[in-house]
């Protein structure tokens, strides 16, 4: 059986699904028998979540715009120059 | 970032046995290496925005992600025959980013960074038993609002340089740990560790935000 110190330290594998199976089974049995693990857990799955709510792969179109302008003269540049190497 | 390797290389450790995704990128890849300037603007709108949300989290401020995009990228148009498809190209690249936004923030003479020292106290206090994890079963809309929104991304941001990386990469965009592993050259393991401590630290500052010790 786990006690309540070796639980925390699984707890990003169990919540990434990454235990084996007997594993996770021992720790479910210890969640379910001790509420401020489980408490712990719920929080803990939570903070995970919410982080995950900043996912975003979008770019300001003006940043957008600016970084091409940059690029497209460098290679401009580079295309006269022959080289980018320390530009 | 002791351990930042340089951008040169895109050498990792050992691969785990497993399943090898494909890298979709290396025809891009191979063209940009002959040349091809359409071949090189196509990979950078392919990743402006992951790159970019990456320096953002990173720096912790627009103009530096504005600055830091545009270095990578002609990092990349530069250094493009360096690239050996040892790992991924998002991996060399998201790397590439991480220097490219660290050592934006050394340049401005930031703050000496947070150790790893400072963080662990908070970790090696963390009990079960603590009262106050309730907070998780709060309503989304309170969850998530701006100011418990602004009291995480402070977190976020307050972490040191090599957990901060670690869980921009992994749990806000998503990357898997080999895929972190690849892009910061460290074990799986490496990863899997600093993950892990990060989250305990983000949790105890949530929930030491939202009324209780967490």
């Amino acid at each position: 059986m786990f006690n309540c110190d070796d639980v925390i330290q699984l707890l990003t594998e169990y919540v990434d699904s990454e235990l084996e199976p007997d594993t996770k089974a021992l720790l479910e049995s210890h969640f379910g028998a001790c509420p401020a693990c489980d408490q712990f857990l719920k929080s803990f799955r939570r903070t995970v979540e919410l982080t995950g709510e900043f996912r975003c792969e979008d770019i300001p179109e003006e940043v957008s715009i600016r970084l091409h302008s940059f690029l497209e003269e460098r290679l401009r540049t580079s295309d006269q120059e022959g080289s980018l190497d320390e530009g | 970032m002791a351990e930042t390797p340089p951008i040169e290389s895109d050498k990792v450790n050992p691969r785990p046995l497993g399943p090898l995704k494909a890298d979709n990128d290396l025809p891009l890849v191979e063209r940009v290496k002959e040349g091809d300037h359409a071949a090189f603007t196509e990979l950078v709108r392919r990743y402006e925005g992951k790159v970019y949300q990456l320096a953002l989290r990173l720096t912790g401020n627009d103009m530096d992600a504005n600055d830091v995009i545009q270095d990578v990228f002609l990092s990349v148009f530069r250094k493009i025959h360096t690239f050996r498809g040892h790992a991924a190209f998002s991996s060399w690249l998201y790397r590439i980013t991480a220097n490219a936004a660290f050592a934006r923030l050394n340049q401005r003479k930031r703050h000496a960074a947070v150790s790893l020292d400072d963080v662990l106290p908070i970790i090696e206090e963390s009990s079960m038993h603590e009262v106050g994890s309730e907070w998780s079963q709060k309503p989304d809309l309170a969850l998530f609002n701006k100011e418990t929104r602004e009291a995480l991304e402070s977190a976020i941001q307050s972490l040191p340089d090599d957990f901060k990386t670690v869980i921009v990469l992994r749990d806000i965009q998503n990357l898997s740990n080999q895929e972190v592993a690849e892009a910061l050259n460290l074990s799986i393991p490496a990863v899997k560790s600093r993950l892990h401590r990060a989250r305990l630290v983000l949790r105890r500052q949530l929930g030491e935000f939202l009324g209780g010790p967490g």
